[in-house]
């Protein structure tokens, strides 16, 4: 009896969880599906009031074989605007059925027609915008500062919090809150006088300022990783320790290993990072053949020009492969956190 | 007996060797990327510095003029503000996320990725769709508000002072999908037998939650905390981008961070943006270790000594 | 040898300047230009500065007008006038404000590359028509220009704005709208000479009175509302027909024939206010190029400045490929756009230019100064005047009026000026001491105002308007005294 009331209570409580997880996805994924459809959009359609959803492009009509927008007047019939009469309160337009030859009719006439508009993708915002930016050469710089970002950090941090998880050497306590305080410290600070080490040592235009700083333990992913190591039972460590194993053999052949989610953690979290980082990459980079495309991304809105429908076809293609990533992979990251001590 | 002290002494060395060679990589960091810009930061702040020009010491004087400048108390009410409001929300809302991706329903693979698609979006990209949803005239999010019954006049959100930090806060809690995949990761770890002990004693859903998942969450809540609180005395990107620098309207989205920035890179007043930056960074300790301290009373770590941060 | 140009045009400007730049390496054989986007905002000026500031800048820098001064304070910028002579390139060369925004502690910094009237007046005729108004005859004075304002606005039936006839500090932002309606309204912002901040300058603050007259007529938050809507470039109110008049900057005339080739259109000078303004008034902005500190290659990169500012060739190809003007007043670029209809006109107002903005080293201070005056003001975020005091020997007629509408207000009437927050004085009446503080104004019956006096003359005298001048009043000297010290600062012992 009890037993099936707690079913039920079971049932119902997944459907509640399955209603609000509805509710919530659409409220979240709301503002990415207008990016999506803004990428198919004419830029004048995003800026419509009141906002469309549903892509719309204007029909043309072909006359005299070049192509004219059509107009509808307020009596529901079409015609394709053929020019407008400089000089004249007057345009020339054609009707769409019956007699189609050309004829003029006045502004005040034609002030109330309105282009037609019906659905319709506007995929060149992709072709555009890619070229826009060159967008081949960019993805590579990016995926080459990422990548180098991502693996730097896997290596340091691992080693880093290793030594500060399971080498009981006195030092410890006090380099872990060293690191988690250059954490707090604003990167506004450090930003000038860094930029003098880099451009001293001869890094500037180069991505070395940008993947260095990943080799050397960025503080957040060594917190993340120690707490991991510190999870690893200690029988472990302490066998093959009588096994002859050194640190660093236990490091290698057991720590790591074992540490595969919370790495994997450690570089989607980088690789994001340098991903969208924007700041950097700006200050750093000046020749354009090593632009990333975060900077390719600001350059669609500018004071003297803004792309938004092809800012919108770049973030939709730079946005999706990391989705479809993290969709396949999404378990491992979240295996590969854990800030208890020990592993559940 | 000699020989055992020396063996250990010598084992003690090597301990100390190994610990210091696995932390090399951080330490040659500190030394490379941190020591120096850090300490030129805090001789500068004691400086007037143009950064063309060399700095000339001015003592405390930059510190006393933050004291008596109007902007300065500005901004860093706009920042208490977005923190105070944005790290509590978002992680109630990625704790609320996460129990329910928790939850085993179906589509729990889709419904987790929705979750952190915000968190992919570049910056620059995400900043901008928040301009044009939020816009009052013709943005969705007034279009749907207008739809509401008893909702006539929507806010004007990013144009309204009144309205630009909630926008902004709400930007922030829409981003919470890495704190909902780090909550995720704890949820996993809580042992089910201490679920399935409450169950057979009575224990309703909201009950069990309370005295099994809270408790046991509390590292990752108070994690969350921490991150957050630290991210939000930073928060920049958004706020310049969102803004476009000004940091209006009337100075309500003046945050810290955009302040500092102005002063150093508008006005090239170095000094006195360093001079700002380590009264932040003060800030940013005091608060966190107001955190820390008050954790111990509260966080629950399953080993006593070696989880506690 | 190659060059390497840091300029700040994406989008279709950058093509413009690709265009410049074949052209010139078309007559330059030797040398080879690589221009450099590097997006228009502070982030410009950050990556710059650590460049120069670590031996490695580019050869060529754009450099926004009011910025050459303090570039040049803090050692940026190399000075241009041992190559300006040698090339025999003079001041009379230049309309007078590019050549002034350039010209710093004696020295010349930079070459103006586009001069922008700002702004021309225009309005959309067809807006005109439907509200009833004469469409060739745009607002000559303020008071005719409230007057179209009102008729040009349009509510829908919650109230809410459908368009507006104009939105005084919706002019490319606060402060280049405060600099637009300042000096229109006969007021001056910075005194070069004793390097003193006007910007609380009576006819400033009467200026910003008159702007935030708008919020209280049509409602701030609507504005906002419908101003948040306003889209950048292709999407100007303007051209959508959200705003049937506008100050516009000269690339809308492209800009216009690209996004809103329907829209009928024309352009005059600013309209000013009747008592005490200046008509037909204008004031130039636009982008300069300048050699920065540490060049590697200062001839060649002085000869691309030359070509592209100086050069009949260069500024006819920069003219023809932006569609903006050459700072060069005697390019021959503009015998092609005078006889054009809009060209023309942009042109008569750049030949009647008096102002740049104040050339000082604390610009980018004073520009966020001011746009927080404007912002403060119409965003109600100073408080009203408490204490009023009417200084009226005889208790005149106007004095009854006036203390009737100040009891609506809610501010206390005190006898002491000394302790009013607004005095109010008749200026005809001889011997009145006129206490002068911080919060001390002097309001006078007559449109005249006695010297020195920050007096503003109220007709007719209403509480509205007493208020709205306090509250401008209170913002614009904030931001005076604010840069005054910041410059104070500057000119003292540097950063």
């Amino acid at each position: 009896m009890a037993d099936s009331v707690d079913h039920r209570g079971a049932r119902w409580q997944r459907l509640l969880a399955q209603v609000l997880l509805i509710f919530f996805s659409l409220i979240f994924i709301m503002p990415f599906v207008w990016l999506v459809t803004s990428s198919v959009k004419p830029d004048a359609q995003i800026f419509r009031s009141p906002p469309e959803w549903i892509p719309l492009l204007p029909v043309t009509h072909v006359v005299a074989g070049e192509e004219c927008p059509v107009y509808e007047g307020p009596d529901g019939s079409r015609v394709a605007l053929i020019e407008r009469l400089p000089g004249e309160d007057a345009v020339l337009a054609a009707s769409l059925s019956g007699d189609t030859s050309p004829f003029t009719l006045s502004q005040d006439i034609f002030g109330a027609y309105e282009p037609v508009r019906e659905f319709g993708l506007r995929w060149s915002n992709y072709p555009e915008g890619l070229a826009f930016i060159n967008f081949g050469q960019q993805l590579t710089n990016t995926l080459i500062i990422c990548l180098s970002t991502a693996l730097g950090a896997i290596i340091s941090c691992s080693l880093v919090a290793y030594g500060l998880a399971r080498v009981p050497w006195r030092g410890r306590n006090a380099l872990f809150y060293v690191i988690l305080g250059t954490m707090m410290i604003p990167p506004q600070v450090t930003m000038v006088p860094l930029f003098v080490v880099f451009a001293k040592l001869g890094m500037v235009n180069t991505y070395w300022p940008l993947i260095l700083p990943s080799f050397l333990a960025p503080g957040f992913y060594v917190f993340l990783l120690r707490q991991f190591f510190l999870g690893i039972p200690q029988d472990l460590t302490d066998a093959a320790r009588l096994e002859g194993c050194g640190e660093f053999g236990i490091y290698w052949r057991i720590a790591l290993p074992l540490s595969k989610p919370a790495l994997a953690t450690v570089a989607l979290f980088s690789f994001l990072g340098a991903w969208n980082d924007y700041l950097g990459p700006l200050i750093y980079l000046s020749d354009e053949a090593k632009y990333t495309l975060s900077l390719g991304i600001a350059s669609f809105s500018s004071q003297y020009g803004s792309f938004p429908g092809m800012l919108m076809a770049v973030s939709t293609v730079m946005t999706v492969p990391i989705i479809v990533l993290f969709f396949f992979t999404q378990r491992t990251f979240i295996q590969g956190i854990t800030l208890t001590g020990i592993k559940g | 007996m000699a020989s055992t002290s020396a063996r250990r002494s010598r084992g003690w060395l090597r301990t100390e060797l190994t610990g210091l060679l696995f932390s090399s990589p951080a330490i040659i960091g500190l030394a490379a990327v941190m020591a120096y810009p850090v300490a030129a930061s805090l001789y500068y702040s004691f400086c007037n510095y143009s950064v063309l020009k060399p700095p000339t010491w001015v003592g405390t004087a930059n510190y006393e003029r933050l004291l008596t400048d109007e902007l300065f108390w500005t901004s860093l009410w706009n920042t208490l503000y977005f923190a105070a409001f944005s790290v509590p929300l978002g992680i109630i809302v990625a704790f609320l996320l996460a129990l329910l991706l928790n939850v085993k329903v179906r589509g729990m693979t889709v419904y987790r990725t929705i979750f952190y698609i915000p968190s992919i979006v570049p910056m620059v990209a995400s900043s901008v769709l928040w301009i044009w949803l939020f816009n009052p005239q013709y943005g969705a999010v007034n279009a749907l508000l207008r739809h509401v019954p008893g909702i006539s006049d929507p806010p004007g959100w990013l144009s309204d002072p009144a309205w630009a930090k909630p926008t902004i806060i709400l930007w922030s809690i829409w981003g919470v999908g890495n704190t909902v995949v780090i909550f995720l990761a704890g949820l996993q770890g809580v042992p089910q037998a201490l679920y399935e002990a409450a169950e057979v004693d009575g224990a309703s859903p909201w009950q069990r939650t309370l005295s099994i998942t809270v408790p046991y969450m509390t590292p990752y809540l108070f994690f969350a905390l921490v991150m957050g609180l630290i991210g939000s005395f930073q928060f920049f990107t958004p706020a310049m981008v969102m803004t476009n620098g000004t940091g209006g309207p009337a100075d309500s989205t003046m945050f810290y961070a955009l302040n500092l920035f102005h002063r150093a890179f508008s006005d090239f007043k170095m000094g006195y943006a360093c001079a700002m930056a380590w009264v932040l960074f003060i800030l940013v300790v005091i608060a966190t270790l107001v955190v820390v301290k008050s954790s111990a009373r509260y966080v629950y770590y399953e080993s006593a000594d070696e989880g506690a941060v | 040898m190659v060059l390497d140009l840091w300029h700040v045009w994406g989008g279709e400007q950058a093509a413009a300047i690709d265009e410049v730049v074949a052209r010139f390496e078309a007559c330059h054989p030797n040398i080879r230009i690589n221009p450099v986007f590097t997006s228009n905002d502070l982030a410009t000026s950050q990556k710059f500065f650590t460049a120069v500031a670590s031996g490695a800048p580019p050869d060529v820098i754009f450099v926004d007008g009011p910025q050459v001064a303090p570039w040049a304070e803090w050692g940026a910028l190399v000075p241009l006038d041992p190559y300006l002579e040698a090339a025999g390139i003079k001041p009379q060369d230049y309309f007078d404000p590019c050549w002034q925004q350039c010209s710093y502690e004696g020295k010349t910094w930079a070459l103006t590359y586009c001069a922008d009237p700002n702004f021309g007046f225009v309005w959309s005729r067809q807006a005109f028509r439907e509200a009833g108004l004469d469409p060739d005859r745009p607002p000559t004075t303020i008071e005719e220009l409230d007057e179209m304002a009102e008729a040009l606005t349009r509510r829908g039936p919650g109230g809410e704005l459908e368009s507006i006839g104009l939105i005084p500090w919706a002019q490319y932002g606060p402060a280049n709208s405060m600099f637009t309606w300042g000096w229109a309204f006969g007021g001056e912002f910075y005194d070069p000479e004793t390097r003193t901040v006007t910007a609380d300058h009576p006819d400033v603050v009467r200026a910003l009175a008159w702007m935030i007259s708008y919020c209280d007529r049509f409602d701030v938050r609507r504005i906002s509302a419908l101003e948040a809507g306003f889209g950048t470039q292709e999407q100007d109110p303007f051209y959508t027909g959200l705003m049937a008049m506008r100050c516009l900057h000269i690339g809308g005339i492209v800009d216009i024939g690209k996004y809103a080739p329907d829209l009928d259109w024309a352009v005059s000078f600013l309209p000013a206010p009747e008592e005490g303004g200046k008509p037909r008034s204008s004031w130039v902005g636009g982008w300069c190029m300048s050699i920065p500190e540490g060049c590697p290659h200062p001839d060649e990169a002085f000869e691309l400045i030359r070509w592209t500012c100086h050069d009949p060739a260069g500024t006819t190809a920069a003219g023809e490929a932006s569609g903006l003007f050459p700072g060069m007043a005697t390019s021959p670029y503009f015998d092609q756009v005078r006889d054009e209809p809009h060209y023309g006109a942009f042109l008569d107002i750049i030949e009647e230019t008096r102002h740049q903005r104040p050339v000082m080293p604390s610009q980018a201070f004073l520009m966020r100064e001011l746009a927080r005056a404007v912002d403060a003001a119409r965003f109600g975020k100073i408080a009203p005047p408490k204490t009023v005091a009417i200084v009226a020997p005889g208790s005149p007629d106007w004095a009854v009026e006036v203390e009737q509408e100040l009891s609506g207000m809610g501010s206390t009437l005190v006898a002491d000026p000394a302790e009013a927050d607004i005095t109010v004085v008749d200026a005809t009446s001889d011997g009145v001491a006129i206490p002068h503080g911080e919060h001390v104004l002097a309001v006078t019956t007559k449109a005249e105002t006695p010297e020195g006096a920050h007096g503003y003359a109220l007709a007719p005298l209403t509480a509205d308007h007493l208020r709205r001048w306090y509250i401008a009043r209170v913002a614009l000297h904030r931001a005076t005294v604010n840069t005054q010290n910041e410059l104070d600062l500057i000119l003292k012992g540097g950063g």
